[in-house]
């Protein structure tokens, strides 16, 4: 028969469990210890923050600024005006500056009877006695076209001429330059 | 009877307390640590990681409302009054007939031409809430007058308050037909947030702003 001794086994065991029971000990205490560092970090870093502190500043901040309320309103509504006048300004045709462009252009014996003037283009009736003079005005036209400073381009429309009484009259449409 | 070997009764109870009841406590004090972690320390650590958001939000508010005050400080009142008429008379907030009526008879008479009729192009008389688009009321107007007269008009309304836009413009020797668009724009803001930074009035505001002066002391 074979002998079995379980002491040996038994001592062995034991002495896991001790072990194991030392490890857990251990790991409880550092736990514990873990958990009340990071606690009390924790609540010293939230009594510590000065964020009521702040909110009191803020608050009296805001109190002190709503006094002025119509002060900042008005300043708002004039930026915000002004913002906009701007681009208005800046885009809008000057329309007496295009007449005058073409009042000076005409020479004295060439009138111009009548225009139409919209954002894009400006339509010319103009009459003369003279044709070399409606000539030069044209040619006047079609440089400054070239240019490209006040118009764009110049369409000769229609043209009249009564040779017996020296008078002619034609219709220009020209396209002004934008903006 | 014979015995289930995995059977869980009294007794294996006993033993099995008897032999590891020295681990109840470390055990219960790990599982207690493991809770505190999960439904304590973080969500206290989440909370303290908002309220420095929180604090870094406010202080940037204390900024802007130092500054807010600040600037409102170095602003004088007559000059602000007079800035916000002109620019209000300027781009009324709403549509200004009696506005636009003065600007055309004023016009008239600095530029020594009688007027005939003219209709107003109203459009809609409401616009939608936080409408901020600039808007327009159109208006067409006969003068009597050949173009010196007409361009005479059209310089002197260039320099008018409520602002405007010709469109089109219809000149004769006796009679001219003009359309014109006086611009107008809603408050685009409904409430004030004192913690916006102010906006101030910049360099071409100032321009403006003189610009806007010298067209109404002329007018």
């Amino acid at each position: 028969m074979r002998d079995i001794n379980l002491l040996p086994h038994r001592r062995a065991k034991s002495e896991q469990i001790r072990k194991a029971l030392k490890i857990m000990r251990i790991a409880s205490i550092a736990s514990l210890v873990f958990v009340l560092l990071i606690s009390v970090l924790l609540f010293y870093l939230q009594v510590r923050s000065p964020l009521s502190a702040l909110k009191k500043e803020e608050q009296s901040l805001m109190t002190s600024l709503t006094k002025t309320k119509e002060k900042i309103e008005k300043q708002a509504i004039t930026k915000d005006r002004l913002t906009a006048i701007m681009p208005i300004l800046a885009k809008r045709k000057d329309v007496s500056t295009v007449i005058d462009f073409f009042m000076q252009k005409a020479p004295n014996s060439v009138t111009i009877t009548g225009l139409t003037i919209t954002t894009e283009s400006v339509n010319l009736i103009v009459n003369g006695a003279s044709i070399t003079a409606i000539n030069h005005f044209l040619d006047e036209l079609i440089s400054e076209a070239a240019a490209k400073k006040v118009i764009s381009k110049v369409t000769l429309d229609n043209f009249t001429a009564d040779m017996k009484e020296s008078d002619y009259g034609f219709t220009i449409k020209t396209d002004l330059v934008k903006k | 009877m014979e015995r289930n070997p995995f059977a869980i009764d009294q007794e294996v109870i006993k033993t099995l307390y008897r032999r590891y009841r020295n681990f109840a406590v470390p055990v219960g004090i790990i599982v207690i640590c493991i809770l505190l972690v999960f439904f304590v320390i973080i969500p206290q650590f989440e909370n303290l990681q908002s309220m420095q958001k929180e604090e870094a939000e406010t202080r940037e508010k204390i900024a802007v409302l130092k500054e807010n005050a600040i600037m409102l400080g170095k602003i004088s009142d007559v000059t602000q009054n007079n800035e916000f008429r002109i620019a209000l008379k300027s781009l009324p907030v709403e549509k200004d007939f009696v506005g636009i009526l003065e600007a055309i008879s004023t016009t008239s008479q600095k530029a020594g031409v009688s007027i005939g009729d003219f209709s107003f192009q109203v459009g809609s008389v409401s616009f939608a809430k936080g409408e901020t688009q600039g808007t327009t009321i159109g208006l067409t107007i006969s003068i009597f007058g050949g173009i010196s007269e007409a361009r005479q008009f059209l310089t002197e309304l260039a320099k008018s308050m409520p602002i405007s836009e010709v469109k089109s413009a219809n000149i004769d020797p006796k009679t001219s037909g003009l359309s014109i668009q006086f611009h107008y724009r809603p408050i685009g803001f409904s409430a004030i947030d004192f913690t916006t930074p102010i906006k101030q009035t910049t360099k071409k505001d100032q321009e403006v702003i003189t610009l806007l002066s010298s067209w109404e002391s002329a007018f």
